[in-house]
């Protein structure tokens, strides 16, 4: 991951009130079944593994369940999508490779904590694990493909914006 | 700053995983319970609101603990006692299965006082199972991801806070032995 710059003045308090305040959208919904064949092999093989099918992973939150918008300042000009998840205390996403940077061309994904790291919120990418960063930085993968998974086992909720740019 | 002590070797690791994961060990979701009497029970009683405030519950928090003389023979903690320079008060394996984890804690030695009648109390971890991806521990100040199998560091003191989880896809084993100087 390659460090972009911070960018802490653009985040706004009222967003981060707003998605501690908001249930989001459950990943995996109760039911839901992946939509993409790499995504079908990356649950079987968790499943199997013993991640439980019926838990939530994390809460998702995008245009379609916020108040607010995403223009990020350092992406001018470019196509982009974005999410941000939120990790409840006991939440974690196992190691993945993310099923649309495979169909999308030129895909860039970005990384960006919207708080201070605290003890227990883990971002692990390829063979690193991230801590000490802090809000409002912004990084890139050197590798948009690359295998990368998550977790809080903190006390206080985790929240990340992600972003990806496409041709 | 992480206090690396050393490393036992590959061989020695592989051997207890191969005693410990012959016993079926019912899993833990919290402290153990401790005695009003204890004199750790409030700190018990805080930990355990922390978390449950926090949110965890039984679905989240798991682990299994293997004990020495008990699923693992003592020569293991006597052989790492020796390694470390410490008398063996205390030791055990942690198992954390994929999708679980230890929330953030330090570990409550409800024998604590009398075992510091003893002397220096010290307490190490060491990376048990192979580097695996996934495989997440973290102490107040540092994080260890794919640390070598067999390597040993000190906590910085016995009340050290940690926590480790398990979002990989196969189960995560570290050991870890109190002792006395």
């Amino acid at each position: 991951m390659n460090f972009i710059g911070n960018y802490k003045n653009w985040i706004q308090q009222s967003w981060i009130d707003e998605l501690l305040r908001s249930e989001g959208c459950a990943r995996f919904k109760e039911g839901q079944q992946p939509d993409s064949p790499s995504m079908r092999e990356q649950y079987d093989r968790a499943i199997k593994a013993g991640y439980d099918p019926n838990k939530a992973y994390f809460y998702m939150f995008d245009k379609t369940n916020v108040s607010f918008e995403i223009d990020p300042p350092w992406l001018e000009g470019k196509k982009y999508h974005w999410w941000i998840t939120k990790m409840l205390p006991g939440n974690c996403m196992p190691i993945h490779v993310d099923p649309h940077t495979i169909y999308e061309q030129d895909s860039n994904r970005y990384w960006m904590p919207l708080q201070d790291y605290t003890g227990g919120h883990f971002f692990v990418y390829k063979d690193v694990v991230f801590t000490e960063y802090k809000q409002g930085d912004v990084f890139v993968y050197d590798d948009s493909r690359a295998s990368h998974g998550a977790a809080n086992v903190s006390i206080t909720p985790r929240l990340v914006l992600q972003i990806s740019t496409y041709a | 700053m992480k206090l690396y002590i050393g490393k036992l070797t590959e061989h020695l690791c592989e051997s207890l995983i191969k005693e410990l994961i012959i016993h079926t060990v019912e899993p833990s979701h919290g402290h153990m319970a401790l005695e009003e009497s204890n004199p750790y029970y409030n700190e018990y009683l805080n930990q355990t609101a922390m978390l449950t405030s926090a949110g965890y519950n039984e679905n989240t928090v798991e682990y299994r603990h293997y004990q020495s003389s008990t699923h693992f023979h003592e020569n293991y903690s006597v052989a790492i006692g020796a390694s470390v320079g410490a008398h063996p008060l205390m030791c055990w394996v942690s198992e954390i299965r994929p999708g679980k984890c230890t929330p953030w804690h330090w570990d409550i030695n409800p024998w604590e006082k009398e075992h510091e009648q003893l002397g220096e109390l010290v307490r190490y971890f060491c990376f048990l199972s192979k580097p695996a991806p996934g495989h997440i521990f973290v102490t107040e100040h540092d994080a260890y991801y794919n640390e070598p199998q067999g390597t040993i560091y000190q906590y910085d003191h016995i009340h050290a806070w940690h926590a480790g989880t398990n979002i990989g896809l196969v189960p995560k084993f570290l050991l870890t032995f109190t002792g006395y100087k």
